[in-house]
C-alpha cells in the first residue's frame, strides 16, 4: 500500500495540474461545491461532502448544444475541452451517481456526445468518507463510504497521510505520474487504514431498509399513502438540483438577431410545467402525482429500466428542503404499509 | 401548560368542535433545526403540532393553495383552516385578504407570540459549519452540539435578521384564537433604520451592479425563493410563461438576474419581510436586501406598510393625487 504525506499533498496536486485541468472542492460564495482550480491553497479538505453534486461537471445546468449564425448558415460547435481533466476529492456516493448517469446518456445505446465528451475526458479521484453525515444513507443503496465502485484512483485520509489506491487502468497511469511523491505505508499505518474503514461503515447511522421496494412499488401507483407526503412540499425543485442522479432536461432555441443557438439545461419534475403539453394537457397536474413521480423514477421505473435504484444516499436533498419533507421518511412509509 | 400544548388544545377543540376541517402548523422535522408543515384533518391527531424556534416556514402559502384548491370542487361545502400563526404569517394573510386570495371567514387565526424564527446559515456558521446533531433552545441560550463539540451561543445573536427588526411579534393584525402562554425568552427589537438599504443606495450603479451580480452569479434558479413565499400565487409565472417567452433558460447572468429582478418588483407593497424566501434558497444568497428596498421605498415615499390591516387596499390599488413622483425617471 502506498501514500501520500500530508506534507507533499500540494506536490501531488501540482504535479496534476501539469498534465491535467484539476477540479476540487473550493469554497465559493459561502458553499463547498466543484471549480477547476489554479492552485492546490483553494481547495478545500475538510468537507463532509459538496454542497452542489459533482455530476454538474459533467451535465451542466446549461450548455450550448449549437450555435448557428444565420447569415452564414454556418453550424459552430461548442469547443471541446483539449486537457485531461481530474476530479480530485469526489465522494463515492457521488462517483456512484456517476455510473447511473452513464446509463441514462447512453440509452439505447447511444452516447450522448456532450456528455460522454466530458466523461471520457475525467479521471475520478475519489475520496473515501472517514466522517459520513448522518444524513447519508449509502450503504442502504447498495453503497458505503468506502466504496471503491466508480472510482479511478481511492484516497483515505489517514492521521498524516492519504493512503492512495489506483482501482482502473486510467487511475494506474496517474499513480504512476505521482510516484516519486509516493510512500510505502507503515505496519502501523496500514492498521491505522483497516481500523478507519471499518469505523466509517458503522458510524452510517441512518438506514432504510428498501429489500423489495422496487418490486412493491410497480402495484402501488394508485395507493392511497400517496396522500400523505405531497402537502408540505412547495414545488421548488431544491431536492432534485442538487441530486446528483436526477438528469431531465429541457431544450431551447434562443435567437438574437442573426445569432440562433440551442441550449440544453436542467428541469424538474416538481415543476407543474415539466409536463404541460402543447395542447394544454397536463398528465401530472398536482404535486401529489409530481412528488409520487420523483420517488418512483427513483426507485421502481430506473431499477426496470436499467437495474439499480437511481439514489446514492447522498442526503442532499435531506438537508436542504425547505420543508424538511425527508426521502428517507417517505420510503419507510412505503416499506412498512401494505402493498 | 407550554405554548405547544396550548396551540394543540385550542386545535383538538376547533376539530372536534367542527368549527374547522383542518389544521395548518409545525410538526416535527428529521434535522435538529428543522420542523416540517402538517396537516391534521383530525382532532386525535393534534400531538402531531409542535412549537419551537424552527418554524421558520410561512403557513399562509400553504392557507391559500387549500382554499384555492377546495373551491375549485362544486357543491363541496366551503373549506375552513385553522393556521398556527406567526406574525408574519398573519401579515401575509392580511395580504391575501386585501388581493382577494383568501376570505377573513375562511380562516381562523391561532395567534401564536412569537420570539424569533433561529436563522439556520447562522447556526452553521456558529458551529464552523460542523454537522449540527443537536440544537437545543433553552431561555436565552441555544446548545449546539455535533461528533465532539458542544457550544452555547446567545439566542439574540442567532435570530434572523427579519426577526430583530419585527415589532410586537405578539400583537397580531389578525387573531381568532390567542395562545395565551409566553415563551420565557423575550427577543430583543432593533428599531429598523433601514441603514443598510440606505448605504446600498449611496453606491453607484456600476457598484450596485457588481453587488447583485457577486451575490447572483451564484442563483441556481431553482425557484425556492419564489415558492417559499406567500405572495408568489400567479398561477403562470412570468418565468415559466411560453407565450411570450420573458427570459431565456439558461442559467446565465443575464437570465438569473432578470428572474430575480421581476420575482422582487413584484413584491413592491407587498411583501411583508418574512424571510421565508431566503431561508428556503439553498445557496444562502442575500435575496431580502432587495425586497427590503422596495418595502422602504413604499414606507418612505408612500408611508405604506404591509401586512397592518385587511380592510385597506393594497398599495398598488391605490392613488392619491398628493402622490409623490419623483420615482418616475425620464430615460436619460
Ligand atoms: S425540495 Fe422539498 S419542497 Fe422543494 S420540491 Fe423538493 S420535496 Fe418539494
Ligand atoms: S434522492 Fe436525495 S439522497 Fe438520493 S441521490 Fe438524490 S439528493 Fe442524494
Ligand atoms: S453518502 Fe456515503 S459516500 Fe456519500 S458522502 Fe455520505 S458517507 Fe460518503
Ligand atoms: S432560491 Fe436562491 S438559488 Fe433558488 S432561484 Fe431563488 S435565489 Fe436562486
Ligand atoms: S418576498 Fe420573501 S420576505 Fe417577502 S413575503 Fe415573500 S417570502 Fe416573505
Amino acid at each position: 500500500m502506498k501514500l501520500i504525506k500530508k506534507n507533499r499533498l500540494k506536490d501531488f496536486l501540482n504535479t496534476l495540474m501539469n498534465y491535467y485541468d484539476v477540479f476540487a472542492p473550493v469554497l465559493k460564495h459561502k458553499k463547498i461545491r466543484f471549480q477547476k482550480i489554479s492552485t492546490p491553497e483553494e481547495v478545500i479538505l475538510e468537507y463532509s461532502n459538496t454542497h452542489n453534486k459533482p455530476t454538474e461537471l459533467f451535465f451542466p445546468q446549461c450548455e450550448v448544444l449549437f450555435e448557428v449564425d444565420l447569415k452564414e448558415n454556418i453550424p459552430e460547435q461548442p469547443p471541446k475541452p483539449d486537457k485531461p481533466v481530474i476530479v480530485f476529492g469526489i465522494r463515492p456516493c457521488d462517483a456512484r451517481s456517476l455510473q447511473i448517469l452513464d446509463k441514462v446518456f447512453h440509452w439505447d445505446g447511444v452516447d450522448d456526445p456532450y456528455y460522454f465528451a466530458r466523461r471520457n475526458n475525467a479521471i475520478l479521484i475519489v475520496m473515501g468518507c472517514t466522517e459520513p453525515r448522518s444524513t447519508c444513507f449509502c450503504t442502504s443503496v447498495g453503497s458505503g463510504p468506502m466504496d471503491h465502485n466508480g472510482a479511478d484512483l481511492f484516497l483515505t485520509e489517514l492521521p498524516e497521510a492519504y493512503a492512495i489506491e489506483p482501482v482502473s487502468e486510467k487511475g494506474k497511469a496517474v499513480f504512476e505520474q505521482v510516484n516519486d511523491l509516493l510512500e510505502d505505508a507503515t505496519e502501523g499505518e496500514l492498521k491505522s487504514l483497516a481500523e478507519l474503514t471499518r469505523r466509517a461503515e458503522q458510524m452510517i447511522d441512518s438506514e432504510v431498509n428498501l429489500n423489495g421496494l422496487s418490486d412493491k412499488l410497480r402495484g402501488m401507483f394508485d395507493h392511497p399513502v400517496w396522500d400523505e407526503f405531497h402537502l408540505s412540499c412547495i414545488g421548488c425543485g431544491t431536492c432534485t438540483y442538487l441530486c446528483p442522479t436526477c438528469h431531465c432536461f429541457d431544450i431551447l432555441d434562443e435567437k438574437k438577431g442573426n445569432y440562433v443557438r440551442r441550449i440544453r439545461f436542467w428541469d424538474c419534475c416538481m415543476y407543474p410545467y415539466f409536463t404541460l403539453q402543447s395542447s394544454g394537457h397536463n398528465p401530472r397536474p398536482t404535486q401529489k402525482q409530481r412528488v409520487r413521480q420523483r420517488v418512483m423514477h427513483k426507485f421502481q421505473y430506473f431499477v426496470e429500466n436499467f437495474g439499480e435504484i437511481a439514489c446514492v444516499g447522498c442526503g442532499r436533498c435531506i438537508l436542504n428542503c425547505p420543508v424538511n419533507l425527508d426521502i428517507r421518511s417517505i420510503l419507510k412509509r412505503l416499506m412498512e404499509v401494505k402493498g | 401548560m407550554s405554548i405547544e400544548q396550548n396551540i394543540r388544545e385550542i386545535s383538538r377543540k376547533l376539530l372536534s368542535d367542527g368549527v374547522v376541517d383542518l389544521i395548518i402548523g409545525y410538526g416535527q422535522g428529521t434535522l435538529p433545526y428543522a420542523t416540517t408543515p402538517v396537516f391534521i384533518r383530525n382532532a386525535d391527531d393534534v400531538e402531531q403540532l409542535i412549537w419551537n424556534p424552527c418554524c421558520t416556514n410561512n403557513l399562509a402559502l400553504y392557507v391559500r393553495r387549500e382554499l384555492e384548491q377546495a373551491n375549485k370542487k362544486k357543491d363541496a361545502r366551503p373549506l375552513k383552516i385553522g393556521v398556527v400563526t406567526k406574525k408574519c404569517d398573519a401579515k401575509a394573510m392580511v395580504e391575501l385578504i386585501r388581493e382577494n386570495q383568501l376570505k377573513r371567514e375562511s380562516i381562523v387565526v391561532i395567534a401564536v407570540p412569537c420570539s424569533g424564527m433561529l436563522d439556520k446559515a447562522k447556526l452553521h456558521k456558529r458551529a464552523g459549519d460542523r454537522e449540527l446533531l443537536r440544537v437545543e433552545v433553552s431561555g436565552s441560550e441555544v446548545i449546539l452540539a455535533g461528533r465532539g463539540f458542544e457550544i452555547k451561543v446567545n439566542r439574540d445573536e442567532v435570530l434572523r435578521d427579519n426577526c430583530l427588526v419585527c415589532k410586537d411579534p405578539e400583537s397580531l393584525p389578525i387573531a381568532d384564537e390567542i395562545v395565551v402562554e409566553k415563551d420565557d425568552y423575550k427577543k430583543p427589537y432593533v428599531e429598523d433604520d433601514f441603514s443598510d438599504v440606505k448605504e446600498h443606495e449611496k453606491l453607484s450603479p456600476q457598484e450596485r451592479w457588481a453587488v447583485f451580480r457577486a451575490e447572483f452569479e451564484n442563483c441556481i434558479r431553482c425557484y425556492a425563493c419564489r415558492n417559499a413565499c406567500p405572495m408568489c400565487y400567479c398561477s403562470e409565472c412570468f418565468a415559466e410563461c411560453s407565450q411570450p417567452r420573458w427570459l431565456g433558460g439558461s442559467v446565465e447572468l443575464k437570465d438569473v438576474l432578470f428572474f430575480q429582478i421581476v420575482r422582487v418588483l413584484h413584491q413592491a407593497g407587498r411583501c411583508v419581510d418574512c424571510g421565508a424566501c431566503a431561508a428556503a434558497c439553498p445557496m444562502d444568497l442575500d435575496i431580502r436586501k432587495y425586497t427590503r428596498k422596495l418595502n422602504y421605498d413604499a414606507l418612505n415615499i408612500f408611508r405604506f406598510e404591509t401586512g397592518v390591516s385587511p380592510d385597506d387596499k393594497p398599495l398598488l390599488a391605490t392613488f392619491s393625487i398628493d402622490d409623490t413622483q419623483e420615482f418616475i425617471t425620464e430615460p436619460e
